[in-house]
């Protein structure tokens, strides 16, 4: 099993698309950053130099986890699209092991990206002049919060990719869902549903206030059931399907 | 041309994928529809029977011009996907006219998704008693004719930016992505006289902009936006002539 996850981290490193999908996500947040630096002084905006400003910096990292999500699902969704299906499972039979092996990379992997755009993006922020250069608790309550945030979306790339297959489709429903159909519910008398929908409870677990948030042990749960729930029929259905 | 253009619209109307958006695009409208209508009165959203609900409710015809971005780049990328393009080419080798009966053939389609669209939006308002006659001026009909007008615009951008990228999930994602978040974020980034210019400003400005400071007077909206989407086409068109194919 490390030797097959080993494997993954080295196409990982190896692959231009996980560089380029990477700066991307780099250069979303950091144009995310800016729009907020641009921002100060306009009505509602936080503060130079105060928490709330740091926090919104920080939290300009979140678009950067679409990417991260991304590499999860193309890392499954590459292996039907370039048919490199066939000699994988040829090498490994035992086809669940090579997708748990891309959950885990995955999973490996998410924490590292988001730690490196936290510090990215902080940077930026005290060079810019926006954030006081202090390491306090709540930056390091920050970061701890959006570690297991990004592992577990890198979870649910991956669990997006086993249910789905189909490479264009699989990319595109992570963003319709997190940006479209989760912002339009509440608007249909459906908030109730929001803190346990995957967007509600990644809010949650980031520490985010709203009406009727879970708590982050809970939010987390709930994450890690949803990935859990797309991952499992998936890894089902791919362990019998007929590989050509 | 004309063959190829019969043959294209074929194969749109005898395969799943395209009836499958065109009913996406009609979900999406009735939500877009039922939104205003469910939010009347509460939170700030007008009332029914009020201007700010009539333009809402018929506002929702407003995106569905994506969904037709997204039939234009399929359509293109599709080929390459399945490996047909090999074929094509050598029944039609002169590419740019295939590039153009594709065009020619979203064109007609984002025509048609535009009318159910509407239809979908004023059965929605007509039941919510959202669109009252005395309310209905010149105005808002131009609003709406600019919405519509949008939809065959944005299938053409499609298609050139089906033939400009190619690899589909890429070509899916990405001017999706710029209509709905990146111009945005570029635009925050740019000098504010750039904002009438982009084309989330020239599609308003050809709809009209009711809501939208500084926005080009309409006719030139549509013009820009045409000019934008031949530009594209133009340019993917010479990509797709002179790429190498397996």
């Amino acid at each position: 099993m490390t030797t097959l996850i080993r494997t993954e981290l080295l196409r990982l490193r190896t692959t231009r698309s996980t560089w380029v999908v990477l700066a991307v996500g780099l250069a979303l947040t950091l144009a995310w950053a800016a729009a907020i630096l641009s921002n100060i002084g306009g009505i509602g905006a936080a503060a130079r130099g105060s928490v709330q400003m740091r926090a919104d910096l920080l939290g300009a990292t979140g678009i950067g986890l679409f990417p991260m999500m991304l590499l999860g699902t193309v890392a499954v969704t590459g292996e039907f699209h370039h048919r490199t299906a066939t000699s994988t499972f040829l090498v490994t039979p035992r086809r669940w092991r090579v997708l748990a092996a891309k959950a885990v990379a995955g999973a490996l992997v998410g924490p590292l990206v988001i730690i490196l755009l936290l510090a990215v993006v902080w940077t930026f922020g005290v060079v810019a002049g926006a954030i006081q250069l202090t390491v306090d608790a709540g930056l390091l309550a920050m970061t701890a919060r959006s570690i297991p945030v990004a592992a577990c979306w890198a979870l649910l790339g991956v669990a997006v990719g086993v249910a789905i297959r189909n490479q264009t489709v699989a990319v595109l429903v992570p963003p319709v869902w997190f940006l479209l159909i989760e912002t339009l519910l509440p608007a249909y008398g459906l908030s109730a549903l929001v803190p346990w929908l995957p967007g509600g409870a990644t809010t949650a677990l980031l520490g985010g206030r709203f009406a009727g948030a879970l708590p982050a042990w809970a939010a987390l749960l709930v994450l890690l059931a949803y990935a859990l729930a797309l991952f499992v029929p998936g890894a089902r259905a791919i362990a019998r399907r007929d590989i050509t | 041309m004309s063959t190829l253009m019969h043959t294209e619209l074929l194969a749109l109307r005898t395969t799943r994928l395209p009836w499958v958006l065109l009913a996406g695009a009609s979900v999406l409208t009735a939500a877009l529809a039922i939104n205003p209508v469910l939010a009347a009165g509460t939170g700030g959203a007008p009332s029914i029977g009020t201007a700010g609900a009539l333009l809402a409710v018929l506002g929702a015809t407003g995106r569905g011009n994506l969904v037709i971005l997204l039939l234009g780049v399929l359509i293109v990328t599709g080929e390459f996907r399945h490996g047909t393009v090999t074929a094509t080419f050598l029944l039609t080798p002169h590419r740019v006219r295939v590039l153009s009966a594709k065009a020619a053939a979203v064109v007609v389609v984002g025509a048609i998704a535009a009318a159910a669209d509407l239809a979908v939006a004023v059965a929605v308002g007509v039941a919510a008693g959202a669109l009252p006659a005395p309310l209905l001026n010149g105005d808002v009909v131009l609003h709406v004719a600019g919405l519509l007008l949008a939809y065959p615009l944005y299938g053409l951008i499609g298609v050139a930016a089906g033939a400009l990228i190619v690899f589909q999930p890429v070509a899916v994602l990405l001017p999706l992505a710029w209509v709905l978040y990146l111009e945005d974020f570029m635009v925050r980034l740019a000098p504010y006289a750039v904002t009438p210019w982009t084309l989330n400003g020239v599609t308003a400005a050809l709809a009209n902009a009711p809501d939208l400071a500084d926005a080009l007077p309409m006719a030139a909206g549509g013009a820009v936006l045409l000019t934008y989407a031949l530009l594209l086409f133009t340019l993917g068109a010479v990509r797709l002539a002179y790429r190498d194919i397996t």
